[in-house]
C-alpha cells in the first residue's frame, strides 16, 4: 500500500524542475509517506496543491524569480483594495441615483442594474477576509462579474435593453483586478481590514457629492492613480532590496493596461464599443504575458551572469 | 536537523495547533539557505530514508537571537499592560454575571 502511496506522490513531483527532483525528490516524498496515515492511498487534495505550488516555487528559484512568488501577496491585496473601490463608485454611480432612470424602467429586485450584483460582492469580499474567506469572497466576487460580463456579451443587445447594465470596459478591468486579488491573503485582522476598505468608503462618499455624470472619468483616475501607487511602492522595495522590487508592477500590468482603455476615447476607437473593448482586453493580455515573459527571462540571464547554478541554494 | 524532523518539532512544540507541509517547507528551507542564514550540514540515510541536514549559520543565528529578544520585549510589555489594567479592576467584582443574576 505503501509503495502505491509513493508512486502517486512520485508522480507529483512532475510539477518541480528536474535538478530539484533528481536532488531531492525522494526526500519529499518520503516526507509525504511518513506523514501519511495508515492505510491512506492517494496523496491528500492539500499535499497535492502543496506539491504543485511548491514545484512552481521552485522553477522560480531556478530562474532567480522568486521575488515574484513574494510579490503576488502586496500585488493581489493593491488589487483588492482598487477592485473594492471602483465596486463603490459603481455602486453609488448606478443605484443611489434613482432619478436617473424613468419610472417605468424595469428593476431587477431593488436594483436598477445587472451590474449591482457583482459590486455587492464585491463590496463583502474585503469583508469575508475577517472570517478566513478572503480568497473564497474574491473567488466568488470575480465568478459573479464573470457571469454579468456573460451575459451582457452572449446576449442580444435588444434583449437587456429593458434593464440598465454595466459596459464591458467597467466590467474587464473589474474581472483582471479580481484574478491579480485572487493572491492577497486569505485571512485578516480588523486593522488591515479596515485600510482596505477606507479607500472604497472614502470613493463612495465622493461619488455621492460628484454625482452620476461621471463614468469614464472614473476608469480615468482609477488608471492613474493605480499606476503611481505602483510606481511609488515599487521605489521603496527596490530602495529597500526587498525581492519584490519590481515585480508587482509586472503582475498588475494588465489591470492597469485595461484600466486606461479611455485612452482609446476618439472617434475611430470609440471605447464604448464592445470590438474595441474584447480587442483592448487582447492587446493588455498579450503585453502583460510579453512583460512576465521578458521579466522572468531576464532575470535567469542575471542569475547566470552572476554564475548562481539555476535551482541550487 | 532534518526536514521531516523540523515538521515533528514544529507539531510538537504548538501542540498540533501548527502543521507543516513538506512542500512549503522545503521551499522555505532553500529560501533560508539562498540568504544565508540556513545551511545544509550533511546527508544521511536513516532507515532507508534520505534525509538532508541543515544547520543555522551564525547570521541565522544573529537574526534568530535578535527577533526572538525583540518578540520576547513584545510579551513582556503585553503581560505589564495586562497586569496593570487587572490592577486597576475593582476587586469586589463578580467573576461572572450569569452566577449573581445580575443579567438585566
Amino acid at each position: 500500500m505503501t509503495s502505491v502511496l509513493r508512486e502517486r506522490y512520485t508522480k507529483l513531483l512532475r510539477w518541480y524542475p528536474a535538478a530539484e527532483r533528481a536532488d531531492r525528490g525522494v526526500e519529499i516524498v518520503d516526507t509525504y509517506v511518513d506523514l501519511a496515515r495508515a492505510g491512506q492511498r492517494w496523496p491528500r487534495p492539500g499535499d497535492v496543491v502543496d506539491l504543485i505550488v511548491g514545484g512552481l516555487r521552485q522553477h522560480l528559484r531556478a530562474r532567480n524569480a522568486l521575488g515574484l512568488a513574494d510579490a503576488l501577496p502586496i500585488a493581489g491585496t493593491l488589487a483588492l483594495m482598487m477592485a473594492t473601490v471602483l465596486a463603490a463608485i459603481w455602486m453609488v454611480l448606478t443605484e443611489a441615483f434613482p432619478s436617473q432612470y424613468a419610472s417605468w424602467d424595469p428593476m431587477l429586485g431593488p436594483l436598477h442594474t445587472l451590474g449591482a450584483l457583482a459590486w455587492i460582492t464585491w463590496l463583502l469580499a474585503p469583508l469575508a477576509a475577517l472570517a478566513g474567506y478572503g480568497r473564497w469572497a474574491v473567488a466568488v466576487a470575480v465568478t459573479v462579474t464573470i457571469a454579468v460580463t456573460v451575459t451582457i456579451a452572449v446576449t442580444p443587445a435588444m434583449a437587456l435593453t429593458s434593464l440598465h447594465q454595466p459596459d464591458l470596459f467597467v466590467l474587464l478591468p473589474q474581472i483582471a483586478l479580481g484574478m491579480v486579488a485572487l493572491a492577497a491573503p486569505h485571512r485578516r485582522g480588523y486593522r488591515d481590514t479596515a485600510v482596505i476598505t477606507a479607500p472604497a468608503a472614502a470613493a463612495a462618499a465622493l461619488a455621492v457629492l460628484v454625482g452620476y455624470s461621471v463614468r469614464s472619468e472614473v476608469l480615468l483616475a482609477a488608471g492613474l492613480i493605480l499606476p503611481l501607487v505602483i510606481i511609488a511602492m515599487c521605489v521603496v522595495l527596490t530602495v529597500q532590496r526587498d525581492r519584490r522590487a519590481w515585480w508587482p508592477a509586472v503582475v498588475l500590468l494588465g489591470p492597469v493596461l485595461l484600466l486606461n482603455i479611455t485612452l482609446l476615447d476618439n472617434q475611430a476607437f470609440p471605447w464604448e464599443s464592445r470590438r474595441v473593448a474584447v480587442a483592448w482586453t487582447m492587446m493588455s493580455l498579450f503585453v502583460a504575458v510579453a512583460a512576465l515573459v521578458t521579466a522572468m527571462s531576464w532575470q535567469t540571464k542575471r542569475a547566470r551572469r552572476r554564475g548562481r547554478p539555476s535551482g541550487t541554494a | 536537523m532534518h526536514g521531516y524532523g523540523l515538521i515533528l518539532e514544529v507539531a510538537e512544540l504548538s501542540q498540533g495547533r501548527l502543521s507543516l507541509r513538506p512542500g512549503t517547507l522545503y521551499g522555505s528551507l532553500d529560501r533560508l539557505a539562498d540568504d544565508g542564514l540556513v545551511t545544509v550540514d550533511r546527508r544521511e540515510i536513516i532507515d532507508g530514508r534520505a534525509r538532508k541536514y541543515y544547520r543555522l549559520t551564525d547570521q541565522g543565528t544573529t537574526l534568530l537571537r535578535t527577533e526572538t529578544e525583540r518578540m520576547r520585549r513584545a510579551v513582556e510589555a503585553a503581560t505589564s499592560r495586562l497586569d496593570g489594567h487587572r490592577a486597576l479592576r475593582p476587586a469586589t467584582a463578580p467573576a461572572d454575571a450569569r452566577l449573581t443574576g445580575g443579567v438585566a
